[in-house]
């Protein structure tokens, strides 16, 4: 089986959590690649999911332990993998919708440090809510239900659900919005219903992908629902291009690699064998210079506007111009 | 409630005030030249602290450790605008907004690498651990220095921007940077000046953040940034008086949940506070000072 | 010098425009305009909306920047120049729809039109000059420029352009929306302007306005010049208004 090869356990642990974080940086594309308005929230809707999904599955002896205040029907209930990630994306996405009754209606600056207000309210609620979250001291017993397969299942899907979001009628008048909103609305698109629906969706993926996740990692704590795990998570939309769905995945990859060569790099101190001075917080660093230096020179992204499949078809266009012209006009092309 | 105990609140309203007025200016001078929220500003706070670590750590005086302290924030200000913010002159705000956070996640890391990852203590002088009886009030002389700083800040800030043709410079630059230049004034100058001002003001409140809370740590940026932040978009972006008010109505609200809370539910009052701000962010989105229909946002 | 409708060239322009091109991105807005204007001037630039006439004395000022053509300004180059360092040279521009501070006091908005100067007496001196050219002014010193009305706006702007005693001064349509009375006492002021030392170059689409003022016009229409004369010769010409549709090269009047 392929699996095989990626049997050994660190570059296993590696390629499972990149398709979990392609799950979420889609989930995040959703909403901020197509209404142009960047949201710092979307941890909140990452944890609904994980503390949903870890009160459904972790097995009730544990669960009797560490959350003191969680009603006894609830302690009873054991599932398995799904049925938590639908109830985990249903739970997000309903605390979106209330969330969006109110923010999705102001403008998008405001909007936007409103998703930065949303973070900290979120972040203190799991982080002080101890009876039901047990804050930053976290949550354990998780089940390991996520695989390789599973994971990547998911992780192909979500990109059909975006691609297919992206094209439809609603993303279409999404994306009419983001340039200008006001020449948008002018025309007839109903920009604030619009946004309202890719929030409300894109909420969902993110409570899945948090599902998802912490089906794999046995157990999270607070910590991992702030302004760090946000600010990767954008800066692969960003590296990417965060215009298209091909562009959450690349960039994902990019940063997950890059991440994770520096981060041996710390922890073993040598770069392909050339010794490196241990600089804690290297890969952080690293990561965010080269999002300033993208943000600088190429702000579209690696993939810019367009989608992968667009690239490779411009790229074989190309060559197959460049072939026609060498076939009728030979002398030229020897200059080359 | 007491007289007293409502007087004792109201001094650590005007003192949390005053801190949160004096961040938010900074962010709202720099917000108004160049329409760049610089999240990178909380850093500034944590520059000055970590210098006044390393000074004080390698004996020298506290108060050469303060004077360094507010020069390399002001001149960290200065090379975050000549070679982060400068080169995204014509960005789209969001590009600015989450550049400004790359640049602060660089420096926070640049701490955790060159100095520690781990929190440090620094010593400032006794005095300014006590506190002085006025009448039946206890007030800290923290609380005493930093309502001080802050009435100083804004009382000279204000005279600034009014009385010299720098600082009118600046306001007209704030408020139309295209006909600021038909008047011959330098772009480059006067957003350099903004952040010069600002990072003075990071310096200053640096020092008092660090006083009291006695410790530097490589995340400390964080907080104050969403404070000023939080003040700034009460208050309405680039407005100067807005952010003053901004600040204030900040350190009110939060003082008055933790005042009134119970003691179960005081950790969430700075989350009340925050959806306080979302429900102004509601109804003003442009802020308290400023007109609602402006096009600003 | 003009000698019976023929114009000649002088050696020494103020001003001198050789087939500028300008726009905004893809959009051209200006076409390969060539025009000059001598020291002690008024000269009138003519044309329906969306001429070219704003542009092209935004080009000028360098708010705007020439794709290409030359401008030079008192013998040098200055179309490559940012408009702070142009606008030091010796040019002001008061622009459509004036532009003011209005959060700023009207004081302040005069004291910034003297932003690049350093003689803070003779800066003094000049506001007190324009508060007694516009007495509405000096009463309304310590108000925001924002209350004042349409007519009271327009001269605070004129004045403010003033106050940097500029060699040329560039006007957008200063009669826009004022007043007949109003008009009248502005363009009696800009016809002294020249007795000052202060160059004019004006932008009207008021025609017979400017021409009273003014001593030669260029007519821009699809941001080419399509006509240039004296005032006298542009005043009498019938067929003005077919100028503004043709799509000819620009041609100079005989008598």
């Amino acid at each position: 089986m392929y699996g095989a090869i990626f049997a050994q356990g660190s570059t296993l642990r590696l390629v499972v959590n990149y398709f979990i974080t392609c799950i979420l940086v889609i989930s995040l594309q959703i909403f901020v690649g197509n209404s142009g308005i960047v949201s710092w929230g979307h941890a909140a809707f990452v944890g609904v999911g994980a503390y949903v999904t870890a009160w459904l599955t972790v097995p009730t002896v544990i669960k009797e332990d560490i959350f003191p205040a969680m009603p006894a029907w609830l302690l009873e209930i054991e599932l398995g993998f799904l049925l938590p990630i639908v109830i985990a994306a249903i739970a997000a996405a309903l605390a979106a919708a209330i969330i969006g009754l109110v923010v999705c209606r102001m403008k998008e600056t405001a909007m936007a440090m409103s998703t930065l207000a949303l973070l900290v309210i979120a972040h203190s609620i799991f982080n002080n809510w101890s009876g039901m979250t047990r804050g930053s001291e976290g949550v354990y017993g998780l089940p390991q239900n996520t695989n390789l397969w599973k994971a990547a299942a998911f992780a192909a899907a979500c990109v059909v659900l975006a691609i297919a979001f992206k094209q439809s009628r609603i993303g279409l008048q999404v994306r009419s919005s983001r340039e200008d909103a006001l020449a948008a609305g002018a025309a007839g698109v109903n920009v604030v219903r619009v946004r309202y629906v890719a929030w409300v969706l894109s909420a969902a993926v993110s409570g899945m992908g948090g599902s998802i996740w912490a089906q794999y990692n046995l157990g999270f704590a607070s910590p991992q629902f702030y302004y760090a795990q946000v600010f990767a998570l954008l800066a692969m939309l960003v590296v990417g291009g965060m215009s298209n769905v091909s562009g959450a995945v690349i960039g994902a990859g990019a940063v997950t690699l890059v991440s994770e060569v520096l981060r041996r790099v710390e922890n073993e101190g040598s770069l392909f064998g050339l010794q490196v001075p241990r600089i804690s917080g290297l890969a952080q660093m690293v990561v965010a210079v080269v999002i300033l230096l993208i943000l600088i020179y190429r702000p579209s992204g690696i993939l810019g506007w367009r989608e992968l499949d667009d690239w490779v078809h411009r790229w074989l266009t190309r060559r197959r111009l460049k072939r026609a012209a060498q076939r009728s006009s030979p002398q030229l092309s020897e200059d080359g | 409630m007491t007289v007293t105990e409502i007087a004792q609140q109201m001094v650590n309203v005007l003192s949390l005030g005053s801190m949160y007025a004096m961040l938010a200016l900074g962010l709202a001078l720099v917000f108004g030249v160049m329409g760049l929220v610089n999240f990178a500003y909380g850093e500034l706070l944590a520059i000055t602290g970590y210098t006044m670590y390393l000074m004080t750590t390698n004996g020298m005086p506290w108060w050469a450790a303060v004077l360094c302290g507010i020069g390399v924030a002001v001149l960290a200000s200065l090379l975050m605008e000549r070679f982060a913010f400068r080169p995204l002159r014509n960005a789209t705000f969001l590009t600015l907004l989450f550049s400004s956070f790359a640049l602060a996640t660089v420096i926070q890391n640049l701490f955790r690498a060159f100095v520690s990852p781990r929190t440090k203590g620094v010593e400032g002088p006794e005095i300014l651990g006590t506190a002085v009886q006025v009448g039946s009030l206890t007030v800290g002389w923290m609380s005493i220095v930093t309502i001080i700083a802050g009435a100083v800040s804004v009382v000279a800030l204000t005279m600034f921007m009014r009385g010299s043709i720098a600082g009118i410079s600046m306001r007209a630059a704030a408020a139309d940077f295209s006909t600021a230049r038909l008047m011959g004034i330098r772009a480059n100058r006067v957003i350099a000046l903004a952040f010069v001002i600002s990072g003075l003001l990071a310096g200053i409140a640096g020092v008092l953040w660090v006083s009291r809370t006695g410790a530097v740590s490589p995340a400390m940026g964080f907080t104050p940034i969403l404070k000023a932040f939080i003040a700034t978009v009460i208050g309405g972006l680039g407005s100067l008086p807005g952010a003053v008010l901004g600040g204030f109505v900040l350190a009110a609200s939060e003082v008055l949940f933790i005042a009134t809370l119970p003691a179960a539910a005081q950790p969430f009052s700075d989350p009340l506070a925050l959806l306080l701000v979302i429900g102004i962010l509601y109804f003003k989105p442009n802020g308290l000072l400023a007109p609602a229909s402006s096009e600003r946002a | 010098m003009v000698r019976g409708g023929i114009v000649e060239q002088d050696e020494n322009p103020l001003l001198q425009l050789d087939s500028v091109t300008s726009g905004y991105g893809p959009i051209v807005a200006v076409r390969e305009a060539t025009l000059e204007v001598r020291p002690a001037e008024i000269v009138a630039l003519l044309g329906i909306n969306g001429a070219g006439k704003s542009t092209l004395l935004m080009t000028i000022v360098g708010l705007v920047r020439a794709s290409s053509g030359s401008i030079r300004f008192d013998g040098a180059e200055v179309g490559h120049l940012n408009p702070e360092d142009i606008v030091r040279r010796g040019i002001a521009l008061t622009p459509e729809g004036r532009h003011l501070f209005t959060g700023l006091t009207v004081a302040e908005n005069l004291r910034l039109g003297a932003a690049t100067r350093r003689d803070a007496g003779g800066i003094a001196a000049d506001m007190d000059e324009m508060c007694t050219l516009f007495p509405i002014l000096g009463r309304r010193k310590r108000q925001a420029a924002g209350t004042l009305s349409g007519g009271e706006q327009q001269m605070l702007a004129l004045a403010r352009s003033l106050m940097s005693r500029p060699k040329l001064l560039l006007l957008d349509e200063p009669s826009l929306g004022l007043a007949p009375r109003i008009v009248d006492e502005i363009y009696e002021m800009i016809q002294g302007l020249p007795s000052q030392g202060v160059t004019v170059l004006v932008v009207e689409q008021n025609v017979g306005l400017a021409l009273q003022v003014s001593s030669r016009g260029y007519v821009l229409a699809g941001g080419q010049v399509q006509l240039t004369g004296s005032a006298e010769e542009l005043a009498r010409e019938v067929d003005l208004e077919r100028a503004y549709l043709g799509a000819g090269s620009a041609r100079e009047m005989t008598q």
